[in-house]
């Protein structure tokens, strides 16, 4: 007998969460799929992790439906145990054990897991095996965090902030970790504060914002709602009228260190080109004058401008996926 | 790593797997839950604490209460409901709030451990504990009193289920603490007042029949008359003074309210744990 592969491994549709009179989740909805890395991101009360609990079948829905494998977590959470499995917000486990002891205790909990050194090596904890988890770094807990949530070898995988202090190397070795999970088919819905892991990480993202999805769709997609920028200082006897117009970019005269800067903000659907032909003309503008631009710099449109766009209120609605 | 992309990897088809049961959970947990008990230093201190309280009745003159029963040796009786009450209240309401806000019970939630895994788990360990409390205090009475128990079964299943009432009501209790600071604390009430209402300080023979009457369908004191009527092999269930020997089935004819009240305050705390919080933000 095997389980049945459904596409969508967690269905998220209106759904509603509320403490009393506050709705910390209004409405949102989303889907993943088995091998596919969903960012959820959003700043701090946004309602991420109770999005993530109401998942993990710790509450009821005020609201709207969220489903696992098509199976209500909070109403049948034992038809999901044995496919589910969480990294939790911060470290869960009794820490006057040991990591072997920590370990053993969850294969014995868990149906047909993977073995202890295997979990060991996988998250570079094999020389720390007898030691108590209370003298682990924050980093090697999460480290251990991530060991247990894998052992049980799920289907779907909750990772709420996993990497959470990390250093870079430590991080960059989870990310690897967490890349060959959804390889190997499992659903991944993470939370992060570090949009660079989103950006490395996730298929698909959303970013929430006082409950509500904001934006939703691929890097790509998102990004290019924003525009590349070309930025550099105003030239001296140099007027904002003079400088020239660019083809798909807006121009808007910005004042950095007291001085003015012209900035433009160059969009388009063929986003990895937009950038070079706007910038042709603008250096054969300034060939043509004899003008320097001096400190020109061109930045790509990032996850984090959108980030930043949807935290200050700028951008409030889902633009195309 | 993942470029961005909407093309997911072929899901793999795994092999239905069934959950491990709730009683091989209970009892793995079980194993670590006295790994636990050995190592918190705090859980040492609160199973000797019963001892404390029996301490005054070694400096009790000898007098016989009933025939062939020792004043020590009847109020050594109460040891058992009072180790059940505060390993129970006072230890599994600290552990389980310290656990709830280091999300401990959150992480077992979710790795599939059923709440009956985790509050069997935490039970059995209890009564171990107290078991072994129970059974040291046996061997005293034994060699020092001479005084084994009349009727050990029923000496057994009183001391099992106040634990498993005690057990369960540290638990539930969680619901009313926010950290286990605050545990610590509010355990202390329902310890003072269940160790007030047990009849140990103050008889009930002394208190108005109204009082005696609503105490008696607190879990302490039927435990307490539970111990004693087996223990010594007499009906002590409405008071020393009225106390006839019974033994066999007509000490359990006698037994059975007292069991009956146990067994509704099992049920009543279990019914308690539905409420149970397994996050520190409230998540049931």
């Amino acid at each position: 007998m095997t389980t049945t592969q459904s596409d969508t491994a967690i269905s998220v549709r209106e759904l509603r969460q509320a403490y009393g009179d506050f709705e910390a989740v209004r409405g949102i909805s989303f889907t993943v799929s088995p091998g596919e890395l969903f960012a959820l991101l959003g700043t701090n009360g946004a309602g991420k992790t109770t999005t993530i609990e109401t998942l993990e079948g710790f509450r009821r829905p005020t609201g709207g439906s969220v489903r696992v494998f098509g199976v209500d977590p909070f109403g049948q959470p034992a038809a999901l145990r044995p496919r589910v499995n969480a990294v939790l917000q911060h470290s869960g486990v009794f820490e006057e054990l040991t990591v072997a002891e920590t370990i053993e205790l969850a294969r014995d909990l868990a149906a047909d897991p993977l073995g202890t050194d295997a979990v060991l090596e996988t998250v570079s904890l094999a020389d720390k095996a007898g030691v108590a988890v209370r003298q682990l770094s924050g980093g090697q807990k999460r480290r251990l965090d991530l060991g247990l949530a894998i052992l049980t070898r799920p289907e779907v995988l909750f990772l709420d902030e996993p990497t959470t202090g990390m250093d870079p190397e430590m991080r960059r070795e989870t990310w690897r970790i967490i890349g060959d999970q959804v390889a190997d088919g499992v659903a991944v819905l993470l939370t992060t504060h570090y949009l660079e892991e989103a950006e490395r990480l996730a298929d698909r993202l959303a970013i929430m914002h006082r409950g509500e999805v904001r934006v939703e769709g691929t890097l790509a997609g998102v990004v290019a709602e924003r525009g590349d920028r070309i930025g550099f200082r105003l030239p001296d006897r140099v007027r904002s009228e003079d400088l020239p117009r660019l083809p798909g970019a807006e121009l808007a005269i910005d004042v950095r260190e007291g001085v003015p800067w012209a900035v433009y903000t160059v969009t388009g659907a063929e986003v990895a080109s937009r950038a070079h032909r706007a910038l042709g003309p603008l250096l054969a503008w300034a060939q043509e004058r004899g003008t320097t631009l001096e400190r020109l710099e061109l930045r790509g449109a990032s996850l984090e401008d959108v980030f930043l766009a949807v935290a200050d209120g700028s951008l409030s609605e889902i633009p195309g996926n | 790593m993942a470029a961005p992309t909407t093309s997911a990897p072929a899901p793999r088809t795994r092999p239905a797997r069934a959950a491990v049961s709730t009683v091989r959970q209970a009892l793995r947990l079980t194993r670590t839950e006295f790994t636990l008990f050995h190592r918190y230093r705090m859980a040492l201190y609160v199973a000797v604490l019963p001892a404390v309280f029996l301490l005054p009745l070694f400096s009790t003159e000898p007098a016989e209460v009933l025939p062939g029963v020792d004043a020590a040796a009847l109020a050594l009786t109460q040891f058992f409901a009072m180790a059940a009450m505060t390993v129970g209240v006072v230890h599994v309401s600290n552990v389980y709030a310290a656990r709830r806000e280091q999300l401990v019970l959150k992480r077992m939630r979710v790795s599939g451990v059923t709440p009956a895994a985790l509050f069997g788990a935490t039970t059995l360990s209890v009564l171990g504990v107290v078991v072994l409390q129970s059974a040291a205090v046996v061997a005293f009475m034994g060699a020092g009193l001479d005084a084994l128990p009349v009727d050990p079964v029923l000496l057994v299943l009183s001391i099992v289920l106040v634990t498993v009432v005690m057990s369960l009501l540290g638990a539930a209790l969680t619901r009313f603490a926010r950290n286990a600071e605050s545990a610590q604390m509010m355990a202390m009430v329902p310890f003072l007042v269940l160790l007030a209402a047990s009849g140990f300080f103050i008889p009930l023979e002394v208190l108005p029949e109204p009082v005696a009457l609503v105490l008696g369908f607190l879990p302490m004191v039927p435990a307490i008359e539970l111990a004693k009527s087996a223990y010594f092999g007499y009906d002590l269930f409405s008071g020393t003074a009225d106390a006839v020997p019974a033994t066999g089935p007509d000490l359990w004819i006698a037994a059975a309210p007292s069991l009956l009240v146990l067994a509704v305050w099992v049920a009543l705390v279990a019914y308690l744990l539905r409420f149970f919080q397994w996050d520190p933000r409230g998540a049931r």
